[in-house]
Order: structure tokens, then sequence, then C-alpha cells
């Protein structure tokens, strides 16, 4: 079976004042030393997010140079849709061992918004969206926010809830960028709107930062056991349509409708076999989007749903528990696999749930393509 | 003026549209099968054929969702918040939707609002449309 060996990573902050090399080189050699691996064992590499290549993070961490790389799609499915092309690296007998790597100063240098310029379907984001206004993506997911709190009473209220759980949840985490920051509902509504319904809290972090993975076969019995967090299922989809919003037949079906009942069917399990999620928390209505869409409560209801209570540390379904990409920092999804690790680890310090067995973890592109992987700890 | 997003217009598969907003008619492009496809793509995504001719499509529509806009670093749109951006379902045999700026009160946006196409210049060549209300006289002059 393949399953992460190693995590590290850097400082989450606003202006790290360092190069992408030097944040690479960090978190890489943190996740080597967790792993208890030197640089000469790595044969696989994947460069995650689109702001630094293969050779630069060869060069940076002091690799072998002869090794097997792929390259996913920029965006916020790439981390986890690393996790399915790195065991398939290893499945495939070309890497035994594979870093997959993420380091960007997106406070700083790599603006959220000027990625923009190198999305898919960029002819129609030049002929038919730009020209309107309609130029980030604030502003293109408030629109699937705003039609389903039409369709089906979604409310401001509940999305704050995602919010307020997010920071609370960073309260406990002294590498969040908002440890410290006390978030209440009164703070929430009274924060500038930046595209409606979605204010400044609805919206996540910019972060410089850095944070490595690594994956390798390897066995649960033994040594490994307490260290060694199996990938049980990660499986990738993409929506009808793939590079366009406005026309999609269903707004709601995104590449996770494809992507989880694959992946529930790979593992065993269900929706209720999952003790807590790390849900790709770009704005706050994503996360009840997916939170439907990955079968943990029905279409609709995901309001109602975050409102309960049931997605904070003592619901039944705790999700970003690190505070996520809302209040621990944007490192494109990367930073919800290395919480997965540390909560099945038993390693999760102050916001450690009791004894979780699995742990679902969903990526959420541009346009949609969405992902979910199921990890299996120690104690499963 | 010069900071304006101004689409390139000779786009092989939009320049068709483009010619149609210059004579205030929404254009969309069918197959040989006459399926209408929104936004244009090379082949139908219904039956795959080729796209052949362009066709005038009614230019009332119901909004299917909106936002408006309060804080972007694009420009010129900065200038102009808040406004109300929003897709449009045309009044149509087939599903077709269309982004544009509504040019409607801030409090009127609400999903179904019946709106009517309307178009205005940009720059000296562009001609873009807009949605207003149906009755109601446009408030953008010039973008």
């Amino acid at each position: 079976m393949i399953g992460i060996i190693g995590i590290g990573q850097t400082l989450f902050q606003r202006r790290s004042g360092r190069s992408l090399q030097s944040l690479v080189a960090e978190a890489t050699r943190r996740a080597l030393e967790d792993a208890g691996l030197r640089p000469a064992e790595v044969d696989g590499i994947i460069p995650v997010g689109g702001y630094i290549h293969v050779e630069d993070i060869l060069a940076a961490a002091d690799l072998p140079l002869q090794v097997a790389d792929a390259t996913p799609a920029p965006g916020g499915n790439a981390a986890v849709e690393s996790l399915r092309i790195g065991s398939a690296l290893i499945q495939s007998g070309q890497a035994h061992v594979v870093l997959i790597v993420l380091a960007k100063n997106g406070s700083s240098v790599n603006r959220i918004g000027d990625r923009v310029g190198i999305l898919p379907g960029q002819q129609f984001r030049t002929q038919l969206e730009r020209p309107h206004g309609w130029t980030a993506p604030v502003e293109w997911y408030a629109m699937i926010c705003r039609r389903h709190m039409a369709e089906y009473g979604t409310t401001k209220a509940q999305l704050a809830e995602v919010s307020l759980a997010a920071y609370a949840f960073a309260q406990g985490n002294p590498n969040a960028m908002q440890f410290g920051t006390v978030l209440t509902r009164e703070k929430y509504e009274a924060a500038p709107m930046i595209a409606d319904p979605y204010q400044l809290y609805d919206c996540c972090q910019e972060t410089d930062g850095a944070v490595a993975i690594l994956i390798a076969a390897g066995s649960r019995d033994g040594d490994q056991l307490r260290r060694f967090i199996e990938l049980m299922a990660v499986v990738s989809g993409r929506p009808r349509s793939p590079d366009d919003l406005t026309n999609r037949p269903d707004w709601y079906e995104i590449g996770l409708s494809y992507a989880a009942p694959t992946a529930y069917e790979r593992a065993s399990l269900g929706p209720d076999d999952v003790d807590a999620a790390m849900i790709y928390d770009c704005f706050t209505f994503e996360v009840i989007h997916q939170l439907e869409v990955a079968g943990f409560c029905r279409c609709g209801e995901g309001g109602r749903f975050v409102a309960s209570g049931a997605i904070g540390p003592d619901g039944s379904l705790p999700v970003n528990t690190h505070g996520g990409l809302l209040a621990e920092g944007h490192m494109t999804g990367m930073n919800h696999i290395t919480e997965a690790v540390r909560q099945l680890r038993g390693e999760a310090g102050r916001n450690q749930l009791d004894r979780p067995r699995h742990i679902a973890v969903t990526g959420w592109g541009d346009w949609g393509d969405g992902s979910l992987a199921l990890l299996r700890g120690p104690s499963a | 003026m010069s900071e304006y997003p101004i689409p390139d217009t000779s786009h092989p598969d939009f320049a068709p549209f483009w010619r149609g907003c210059l004579e205030h008619r929404l254009l969309v492009p069918a197959c040989a099968a006459g399926h209408l496809n929104w936004p244009p793509r090379p082949v139908c995504q219904v039956c795959h054929d080729c796209i052949g001719p362009w066709v005038e499509v009614n230019g009332r529509g119901r909004l299917y969702s909106w936002t408006v806009v309060h804080r972007t670093k694009a420009q010129p749109f900065s200038a102009q918040v808040p406004y109300v951006v929003g897709v449009i379902e045309l009044m149509s045999t087939t599903v077709l939707r269309m982004l544009g700026r509504c040019d409607i009160g801030l409090d009127a946006a609400r999903i179904g609002l019946e709106l009517v196409v309307d178009f205005v210049k940009i720059g000296t060549s562009v001609t873009i449309p807009v949605w207003r209300q149906a009755g109601k006289p446009s408030q953008i002059q010039n973008c």
C-alpha cells in the first residue's frame, strides 16, 4: 500500500522576504527529517501550484537529478491530485519515494489575482467575462453561492459559521496566520463586502510559505505503524463543462461529484466512516458546497449542517481543524493534507481530535475540478 | 479607457458575435443540425459537429445568478464599484446563459428578474451587451 511517510513546512506568513528556492529547501529538509530519509533517497518529484519547476526543487534541496516527475494542473485541486499522480509513479515502478512540494509567496509576490491569466478557457475569460468586470475567483464563486442561497435557503449566518469555526480552530494552531485573531459574529458582519454575498471573512488568506509531503509504498506494521498514513483512495474529476461555469447544466455538479463515489467505493468506506474532513475552503460557501457533494449531508442541507455545530471540535465531522485556507493560510490545499496526517498520527496539538481513524481531504480547482482523498491512520 | 480589457474581436471563435453586437443583434453559433451553443466553441457541444451559421437569439432573459462587486483591483472596474454582474438565462428553447453587467439598482437583483439586452460602446470600435430591466432606460452610457 502507498502512504504518506513525511511532512514538512515553513512558517505561513504575509511577507516571507525569502525566495521560493529557500522556502522549498526548508520544507523539503523538514519532510525528509520527519520521514527519517536522506535527500538521495528521493526519486520522484511533483511540483504543486505552478510557481516553481522541478529543476528549481532539485537544485534548492540538493536532490538526485535523475528523478521521475509529473506536474499537475495549477490550482486548488493540485495538492490532492499530486497524491494520485505520486501513487501512480510508485505503482508503475518509476519511483519509490516521491516528494510533493509547493512553495509560493502568495501574499507578497504570487497573488491569486495574477494567476487568473493562466487559467483554462482563457478565451472565455478575455472575450466574455473580463469586459464585464467579472475578473476574480471571489466574483465567480459568489454566483454559485448566491444561486444556492435562493434555491435552498442557505443564509449569510450559515456562511458565517464556516468562518467562525475556521478562526476558532486557528486559535489552537500556533502556525496559523490568524492565530491570536478572535473572530466574532459582529466582526464578521461588520467586515467590508468584497463580492456579494462574500465579505472579508468569507475569503481565504494569501500566504507566503512552503509545504512538502513524502509518499512511498510501505506497511502499517512494525516500527512504521505510528507514522505511516495510508492513502486508501485518491480520485479526481472534472465538471461538465470543464472550462466554463455559466452554462453548466448543474451549477452544483463539480469534479468532486464524480470523484467522491469512486473514492468511497475503492476504499470500501462511506461518508459515515469518516471522522474528520479537510475541505478546500477558498470561500465559506465552498465548504458547504463540498460537504454536500462529498456526501456528508444531503444536497441543499449544507447550510443547516454547518450551523448545527457538526463541523466544530465536538461535532460529528470536525472540518479544517488547522483553520484551513480561511485562517491557517493558503497553501493551495497542501496544508489540508498535512493537517490530516497530524490528526491521524495524534500530533495535532491543542486541536487533536479523539483518535480519528479516517480523514477525508478534498481539492477544488479553478473551474471546479475536484478530488477526494481518503486517509487511514494507524489507529484504524 | 486604455486600461479597459477590450476583447480581441477578431478571435475566430467569437468574431461573428462581436459583429452582431455592432448591429445590436445577439448572435450565437449553431451546428448543421441547428443546435445552439453558448459559449462559442469550435464544435457543437451536443452532436460534436462543426459549428456553422450564427443565428440571432431573443435578447430577453431572466437573472440566473448575480453578484455585486464591491472591491476589485481590476481596471477600470475599481472606479465603478459597486456594480452588478449577472448570468442571464435567455428566453430560448435551448438553455443559453450569458454573463453581463446588469444595469439595475443594487437592491433590485434577484434570481428570476426579467432583463432585456442593450448595447453600449466601449472604446472606439467595440460594442458589448449590457442588461437592463424591461421598460427602464439604461444608466450605463459608456463603460
